[in-house]
């Protein structure tokens, strides 16, 4: 990582020391359908087909931190990737002022990565991965990952074992196609040891979220006006909870890198409660790391609505309902199997093909009438830090 | 008869160094005021690895002998799985990877200036304002 240590411009007066690095990936994937679209987030509004695609992994990411002092900080990152639109853009996922208290403690103003998950705050990092991307299944349970707020940051070593632990709080707003998203009184904590190889961590978020659009509205005044005002006033996505609760592990050693982790979502509203869990296994050989990974999500919450009788005119409005239940979550398990080649210092290139078998249309976008599972999905990726 | 004799000197020039190679020791160092007296191998790998914030680690910029030894035999791991253990923290600015300074020469003046820095040299740069805390065998 490159420092760029400025110069005294005269003998007493030195600037401030700034850090200048990056990452990025480069990748394509292809599927064997053209009935609907692969993408690595719900926040993608296209993806991956059978015509291939650029889109879904590729990202370009450049950071800057400025030593003020010895305590202050000041980090930004701007990112150009596929995500809330169709073309690629750029967007500031990470920017705040960091002030060191003590060696031990920090305190961050800003916007960081909403650390929900084990690999939150480097998903983006390809390079610092074994895998292509993180899996869907569990890390498209929480469709938001900034965090506009305040954290503190806690590292001690206790003995054999090193202890980091983490709390936040702020607020974030994201668009999913066709769903703004806000939450508020985002508060979370999250805890980490590291003895040797092994690490565990435990992570608790909650918050409050809104999502409005036309489409819910409309539905949730005909519900209404039907005179389910119960149901659509439980529906309803304005100001209700989303919590959500985490553990995992990592063990890395010489030759094998594994890693799990377990979910657990719920929400008010429309939104779905979902479990989540992967495990991946890889074992290193020189430069090469070939991995198996399997991972699933569960809804389990009702997927059918109960309380609007299916006759008659009523029938539109119950699949109408049914349908918004089952916008956000799915059930659905993937089988990986990939290969990490680490081709320089700071380059690695992988292979993987992933097996994806979604209960109706899963989590892929875009689905045509027509579409179903299982869907192979084929990517190559040259992740880079700088 | 001239060509044998160059052989010959060639030859102990190679073995000479050789030999120097294997005497190269590489040595962990802090401050002469830092209050460290001894580490533990394993403790040093957490330092390095951004484990442990005990202390702040220091780097020689080039892919140097010193440095590929030091990582090899302390961390266990390559550059390119310490530079991914790195990145992990570096790019959500809740660590910064260990300054890289141009010589064993800088790195010898930085850790004599700071008490909480540590480095690894090749013996041969040791100096009064520094202390040896380890030995990489």
């Amino acid at each position: 990582m490159l420092a760029l240590a400025l110069c005294s411009t005269r003998a007493g007066a030195v600037l401030p020391q700034i850090d200048v690095s990056g990452f990025g990936t480069g990748g394509f994937a292809i599927t064997d359908t053209g009935k609907a679209e692969f993408g690595h987030a719900q926040e993608q509004p296209v993806g991956a087909n059978n015509q291939g695609d650029a889109g879904v992994d590729s990202l370009l990411a450049l950071q800057g931190t400025v030593h003020l002092t010895d305590m202050f900080s000041a980090t930004v990152q701007g990112m150009v990737r596929r995500m809330f639109n169709p073309g690629f853009q750029l967007d500031i996922p990470v920017f705040f002022v960091k002030a060191d208290l003590t060696r031990d403690l920090a305190v961050r103003v800003g916007r960081i990565q909403l650390p929900v998950f084990m690999s939150s705050d480097y998903r983006q990092v390809g390079y610092s991965n074994t895998w292509i991307r993180p899996p869907i299944e569990v890390y498209s349970q929480v469709p938001f990952d900034s965090d506009d707020g305040v954290d503190a940051l806690y590292r001690k070593s206790v003995g054999p074992a090193d202890v980091s632990a983490q709390v936040f709080y702020g607020k974030s707003d994201v668009s999913l196609p066709g769903v703004p998203i806000q939450t508020r009184k985002n508060w979370g904590a999250n805890a980490t040891v590291t003895v040797g190889p092994l690490t565990l961590r435990a992570g608790r978020t909650e918050s409050t979220f809104t999502a409005r659009s036309a489409a819910i509205t409309q539905l949730l005044t005909a519900v209404n006006a039907a005179g389910f005002t119960a149901l659509a006033n439980q529906l309803n996505p304005v100001n209700v909870p989303f919590n959500f609760t985490d553990f995992g592990f990592s063990f890395d050693d010489t030759h094998f890198t594994i890693q799990g982790e377990i979910s657990k979502a719920t929400a008010g509203g429309f939104v779905a409660t979902t479990d989540g869990q992967y495990l991946l296994v890889g074992y290193r050989v020189e430069k090469f790391t070939p991995y198996a990974m399997y991972a699933r999500q569960k809804i389990t919450s009702e997927r059918t609505d109960k309380t609007i009788p299916r006759f008659g005119a009523l029938v539109p409005l119950a699949l109408g309902v049914d349908q918004l239940i089952n916008s956000i979550g799915a059930d659905q398990h993937t089988f990986s199997a990939g290969v990490r080649w680490d081709v320089h210092d700071s380059v690695d290139l992988k292979l993987q093909v992933d097996r994806v078998s979604p209960q109706g249309n899963g989590l892929f976008i875009n689905p045509q009438p027509g579409f179903h599972g299982p869907v192979t999905v084929a990517s190559m990726t040259l992740d880079f830090v700088f | 008869m001239k060509r044998s004799t160059q052989t010959m000197i060639a030859t102990g020039l190679t073995v000479m160094a050789a030999l120097q190679q294997a005497h190269a020791d590489v040595v962990v160092i802090v401050s002469a005021q830092s209050a460290t007296a001894k580490i533990t191998a394993r403790e040093i790998s957490r330092i390095y690895l951004g484990e442990s914030n005990r202390m702040t680690p220091l780097d020689i910029a080039d892919p140097s002998d010193s440095r590929r030894q030091f990582y090899i035999k302390l961390t266990g791991k390559d550059d390119a799985q310490v530079r991914a253990r790195w990145s992990k923290l570096v790019f959500t600015g809740k660590g910064t990877a260990p300054r890289e300074l141009p010589s064993a020469a800088d790195v010898v003046k930085a850790v004599a200036a700071d008490p909480h820095a540590i480095g690894y040299v090749d013996r041969s740069f040791v100096n009064i304002t520094v202390k040896i805390i380890y030995t990489v065998k």
